[in-house]
């Protein structure tokens, strides 16, 4: 097929090839950034918690403050939870991964007179049974010994909590401390508080977690050696047995609020719920974009629909012509369809140009990263794509205009 | 004449029927998609507080210590928190319309049998102006006096919320409640306030979008009754340990103050009597550093300091950028439609009608479909922001239509449609009559 001729005819209608170039090169732009987004929240959606999240299920008893929510309650009420069939881990841990709800203190290698000056990070606490029940895994250096551990009440809760002298830290906090050297036998700062790091755990991932999926400080995190109590709103996590959990869960809840029958349960869910919950914003987000996006396709079709037709009809006697001197069907069908694509390949190049302009506004204002290279190829398919799909119907039409329109005058 | 355009726009939208409801359909999708994203952003950067902003202003004050010699680690200065000593003169002094200071503390509230409590409620410790200051509308009862402030009385005022979960009434004033172990009287009752975006403590704590305070109470009262705030700032001579919810403060920066300056003339004689303050501490060696003072209006401290979720704004520029896209659609739409009467303006044309008069006749039909394309916005744009609040994010709640807004959409729709309308219909109208005669 020769370019020549629809390029000749296209100058003749400038105004409505160049909607329809504007058009295409308004949703490629529009389109690959959209999705990009959507691929950004979608990833944060699926980023690894790091610890065994599918069989784990969490109790929360509502007695945050109160008198009879001590650590040895604590030890009570784990004893009896563990005795639950299914329940391979029992332990009262004060905040989780994706919790919401975050204990935190600054850390630095240097002693600091101010307090918030320091790499900001969760600590997670709760007595010797938290690295197995959340399965968290010692990489370097050696777990607490049990000597170690002491209990946290509310009344000297910050005086001893901001005062821990060992640590363990993850994987990416020590690697953001000592890049070049194992962490284990060194010592940081919280304050002018000397802590010695005593083992690097595995990664796990914050209560709150920034909006960029891969941040690495999503995986910074601190343990410390004390045990909690749900006066300290502490979370009862219960390690289960695969395919046993909902019936743990169930257990669980039944035998705390017979043992605390004036106590209400602040929560009991499954991990996974937690996590579901804690993305819903993202979730929400990256539906909004997607529908918008997809009706930014059906319009750009839409458009596309209405042009061509137009043309076809504009061309009626033209076609004829072109049918009675001996074109074939086909031909006049591809006449149609290679038009679209040198339409849509000029609309590609063209927002080309602008998704990258778009991307680069964003990254500049909203901290948005850099746009990855294979989404332009995508998009430019996916419009290749849309604009043949849209222009079939109008050319399948044209296709059929018979040789003996050519000799009728109108 | 105008008429005559009508009659013939109407006409025309009446004989292509699928084509005038595409068209139509396209633009109301656009203008609604725009519309309930501009919503959305336009209420997330509302005034923090219904009460309007623009007279209330942060003080700062840098009233902090040297860093000692040899410390190596930078003091983060945050001289918009004063010490209370500092907070209570310029309280004390009036010389604003209004002026509170508060902090937020962390308290346990039951009745006093223990028979209903809440715990960990978040506490405003503050002066009594705050209420009027900040337009917390008071239902029942009174705010504290300077008096009793002065005399350390334990007196609280409390949300309905809170007054129906302690009390199982809305009026709860005249009860007595346990915070912290210590007995208050509840003096007033508030409504079930909340603040649109957050304006205070900004620096130090961050609270999600719709949290409430349900108790405010006068902060010598609650120091007093060894309620502190959960974050005391920075303090002198104690850095060993942080004392997180201690009533030991005295030696720390943990208070925000607001003064309310209803005047131009008000905020400069405001500045200068902070600067005297200032230089007056300096020269008697309480502030070691140079004197440094400033006001912050409430509505800049709140932008630079809480911006707005981003994804906000980047959704309006995806709704922007897709109104473009049908806009530059109902153009190929228009234009083609417009083209396909090119017979018609012909004939009218070589009977007399000017250039002119065909321009405004097709302009006249774009503005009619395009109004009809506003006028579909309007569910559509209930129906985007009814989706929007179904969706559980943080700020759905915010998204409601209002009346500049609807207005707005109009003004949107009418101008939409003449920019689209303009080339189509000077196209239109340039179509040499006598070759579109001949030819058909």
């Amino acid at each position: 097929m020769s370019v020549r001729p629809i390029l000749a005819a296209l100058r003749r209608h400038k105004i409505a090839a160049f909607l329809i170039v504007l058009e295409i090169a308004l949703a490629f732009a529009i389109v690959s950034n959209a999705v990009y987004l959507v691929i950004g929240r979608l990833q944060r959606v699926d980023l690894p918690s790091g610890i065994d999240e599918r069989n784990l299920v969490l109790l929360q008893l509502a007695t945050a403050g109160k008198q009879n929510g001590s650590v040895a309650s604590a030890q009570t009420d784990l004893a009896a939870l563990r005795a639950i069939p299914g329940v391979e881990s029992a332990s009262a841990i004060n905040t989780l991964p994706l919790s919401s709800s975050q204990w935190a203190l600054d850390y630095s290698l240097r002693p600091m007179r101010v307090f918030s000056d320091g790499v900001q990070v969760p600590v997670f606490f709760g007595g010797p049974e938290l690295l197995q029940t959340l399965g968290i895994r010692v990489i370097q250096g050696s777990a607490f010994q049990p000597s170690d551990y002491s209990d946290l009440s509310p009344k000297d809760v910050f005086k001893a909590f901001v005062n821990a002298r060992q640590a363990l830290i993850t994987q990416a906090f020590a690697q953001r401390l000592w890049p070049h050297a194992s962490a284990v036998g060194k010592v940081m700062y919280m304050g002018e508080t000397p802590v010695l790091v005593v083992g690097v755990v595995s990664n796990i991932i914050r209560p709150y977690i920034s909006a960029d999926a891969h941040d690495p400080a999503n995986c910074y995190g601190v343990i410390s050696p004390f045990r909690a109590g749900p006066d300290l709103n502490a979370w009862y996590a219960l390690r289960c047995r695969p395919a046993e959990c909902a019936r743990v869960l169930k257990a669980g809840a039944a035998k705390l609020q017979a043992m605390h029958p004036t106590e209400t349960l602040n929560a009991q869910e499954s991990f996974t719920h937690m996590r579901q919950r804690y993305f819903r914003d993202d979730r929400s987000m990256a539906w909004l974009l997607l529908s918008t996006v997809i009706a930014l396709l059906g319009v750009t079709a839409i458009g596309i629909v209405g042009l061509a037709s137009f043309w076809v009809q504009q061309r009626t006697r033209q076609i004829g012509v072109r049918r009675a001197l001996g074109a074939r069907r086909v031909d006049i069908l591809r006449y149609f369809q290679t038009e679209n694509f040198l339409l849509a390949t000029a609309g590609i190049v063209l927002g080309c140009a602008a998704a990258i302009g778009i991307n680069v506004w964003l990254m500049a204002h909203y901290a948005v990263p850099r746009l990855p290279v294979i989404y332009l190829p995508l998009g430019a398919l996916l419009l290749w794509g849309l604009g043949q799909l849209a222009v079939l119907g109008p050319a399948l039409r044209a296709a059929r205009v018979a040789p003996t329109v050519a000799m009728r005058t109108a | 004449m105008k008429r005559y355009y009508l009659q013939l726009a109407l006409r025309g939208l009446l004989r292509h029927r699928t084509q005038t409801l595409l068209i139509i359909v396209t633009m109301a999708i656009g203008i609604a998609s725009c519309m309930t994203a501009y919503t959305i952003l336009n209420a997330l950067m509302a005034d923090p507080i219904a009460h309007g902003s623009r007279h209330l202003y942060l003080v700062s004050m840098d009233s902090q210590p040297l860093p000692k010699p040899g410390d190596h680690s930078a003091v983060s200065s945050s001289p918009t928190l004063l010490k209370l000593r500092d907070a209570q003169a310029l309280v004390d002094a009036r010389k604003a319309v209004r002026q509170t200071y508060l902090a937020i503390a962390d308290v346990n509230a039951s009745t006093i049998t223990g028979g209903a409590h809440d715990s960990s409620v978040l506490t405003w410790l503050t002066s009594a102006q705050a209420i009027a200051m900040f337009g917390i509308p008071l239902r029942h009862g009174r705010t504290w006096t300077a008096a009793e402030s002065v005399a350390r009385a334990p007196v609280a005022i409390i949300d309905e919320h809170l007054s129906r979960k302690l009390f199982g009434v809305a009026d709860g004033v005249g009860r007595s409640l346990r915070l912290n172990g210590h007995v208050f009287r509840v003096i007033g009752v508030m409504a079930n306030w909340r603040y649109r975006r957050q304006f205070f403590d900004l620096e130090q704590l961050y609270f999600l979008p719709g949290t409430q305070f349900p108790i405010f109470l006068p902060t010598q009262s609650a120091l007093a009754a060894s309620i502190g705030p959960i974050h005391p700032g920075i303090c002198e001579h104690s850095s060993h340990a942080y004392a997180f919810g201690s009533s030991k403060v005295g030696d720390c920066y943990w208070l925000e103050t607001w003064v309310q300056l209803d005047t131009p003339k008000q905020v400069v004689a405001y500045r200068r009597y902070l600067l005297d303050y200032a230089m007056q501490q300096h020269a008697a060696g309480r502030f070691q550093r140079a004197p440094k003072v400033a006001l912050h209006g409430m509505n800049a401290w709140v932008a630079q300091n809480n911006g707005v979720p981003s994804s906000a704004p980047i959704n309006l520029w995806l709704s922007l950028a897709f109104l473009a896209l049908c806009m530059v659609n109902v153009t190929g739409l228009l234009l083609a439609r417009f083209l396909r009467g090119s017979h018609e303006v012909a004939v009218r044309r070589t009977l007399g009608a000017t250039r002119a008069g065909v321009f405004a006749q097709h302009l006249i039909e774009a503005g009619g479909v395009s109004l009809l394309g506003g006028a579909l916005a309007v569910p559509l744009t209930l129906f985007g922001l009814w989706l929007v609040r179904q969706q559980q994010i943080g700020y759905a709640s915010v998204a409601h239509l209002n009346l500049p807004m609807f207005i707005a959409l109009f003004a949107v729709s009418v101008g939409v449609g003449l920019i689209v309308g303009v080339l189509p219909a000077w196209r239109a109208s340039t179509l040499s009559p006598a070759l579109q005669v001949k030819t058909n």
